[in-house]
């Protein structure tokens, strides 16, 4: 169900032929069309199903589950993203027959840890990412690399066989992969915040920087920012998740505009024909919404809490910079 | 019988002007949307919401399968059928 470039894939290509199992390749056409992938997997007796959680909950939205209710479905493993409650409460309402498993792995080691759902998961709690699986190490360290205690939240670091040799056509860094035990796979720092429960499974709480998840893809916001940026007639951008997690919206300044918040914004259809021939499908702009001006932290940078939390509820305070102070000092 | 000809226009410049992913490849009748890329699952939830509007009809979501939205001409046959 995952796409060949999406490092999901591998599990389905890799382990079902292992275990003896077919497997069904679904077009790109269906996973846009939860009616027909269901009505598909339904008729192939599809026994395991591996995507992310927003086409699970595309799936129960649209899916047509009550004449596709695919009833030879074992094992329902779902991986990169947070997979929220409520769509894992909904989905085994509709699914009491499958096993659900939430599965976690950054492509640079792809999965590296697993969580079977137990059957007196209670409702409304969010899945632990879990338990290493065979032949992978954890840690969970702080700030200066030093292991944290049980219940503490560290960043968490997985050395693997699978872990990869380094970013294509870029020398390794120590930031993306530390070789300090001679003989054994290296450590990958993750840049996910975790924590450790008493009886080694990982809860995940979050990305340590700005890279987020939108439909199972991990992208830059400031890569986005930087591409709407240099738009003709932008000044400055920044790019939000939606708050339904969906998409991606942006709030921009039209470089026109000046003090007097002259109406001068850029057509938008071009500004988003500009973006879709620069950026991949899901990082395109669903919106992008003109402020007079976007509000700055006391060292300069844009303040992007403000903008979020302007952005997810109150659009009619008007945004504005900080107000002006002493000169920001200091080089962060 | 509503004259769909109009529809099929209108509806070919919203997906052209404001749902393509690729504006270089233009979409035709007979473009298969969902194999080019030209069009994502928003997009298909887009053009839903848009025929339902237009035509005021209510589309089940088991009838957005592959077989009535894989191009604009699949889509202006199955609300023919609807509408007449």
């Amino acid at each position: 169900m995952s796409p060949f470039h999406f490092d999901m894939s591998t599990l389905e290509l890799y382990a079902a032929p292992l275990a003896g199992a077919a497997v069904v390749v679904m077009s790109e056409a269906h996973t846009r069309l939860p009616a027909s992938l269901t009505e598909r997997s339904h008729a192939e007796g599809v026994s395991l199903w591996y995507t992310v959680p927003s086409l699970l909950a595309q799936v129960l939205d649209r899916g047509n589950l009550d004449e596709n209710p695919l009833s030879s479905l074992r094992s329902l493993w779902f991986a990169g993203e947070v997979m929220p409650p409520g769509v894992l409460d909904a989905l085994r309402a509709r699914l009491p027959h499958a096993e659900f498993v939430n599965v976690y792995g950054p492509a640079e080691v792809n999965e590296c840890t697993r969580w079977t759902v137990p059957t007196d998961h209670p409702s409304e709690q969010p899945c632990p990412v879990g338990s290493p699986w065979e032949g992978v190490d954890l840690r969970v360290v702080d700030d200066d690399d030093r292991d944290v205690a049980p219940g503490e939240r560290g960043e968490l670091w997985v050395s693997a066989p699978t872990v990869m040799t380094g970013y294509w056509g870029r020398t390794p860094t120590d930031s993306d992969l530390i070789e300090r035990d001679g003989g054994r796979p290296p450590w990958y720092r993750t840049g996910d915040v975790v924590a450790a429960r008493p009886d080694g499974v990982i809860d995940f709480h979050g990305r340590r920087d700005h890279q987020v998840k939108v439909r199972g893809v991990r992208l830059e916001l400031e890569a986005i920012e930087a591409v709407v940026t240099d738009a003709p007639g932008v000044q400055n951008a920044v790019a939000v998740v939606s708050p339904d997690g969906d998409r991606i919206d942006v709030v921009a300044v039209a470089a026109a505009s000046g003090v007097d918040g002259g109406d001068a914004a850029p057509d938008l259809a071009a500004l988003r024909r500009w973006c879709a021939t620069r950026l991949p499908p899901v990082a395109v702009p669903a919106s992008i919404t003109f402020a007079p001006d976007l509000p700055t932290t006391p060292t300069g940078k844009i303040d992007r809490a403000a903008v979020r939390k302007w952005h997810a509820n109150d659009r009619s305070t008007v945004l504005s910079p900080a107000p002006s102070g002493p000169p920001p000092s200091g080089s962060s | 019988m509503t004259d769909l000809a109009p529809v099929e226009a209108d509806l070919l410049a919203l997906i052209n002007d404001e749902l393509s992913l690729d504006p270089a490849l233009p979409v035709e009748a007979d473009t298969d949307l969902l194999l080019t890329g030209q069009v994502d699952s928003l997009g298909v939830v887009q053009i839903v919401a848009w025929l339902e509007d237009r035509l005021g009809i209510e589309i089940d979501p088991a009838d957005v399968v592959l077989e009535h939205f894989q191009s604009v001409d699949a889509m202006i046959g199955y609300v023919r059928r609807r509408t007449s």
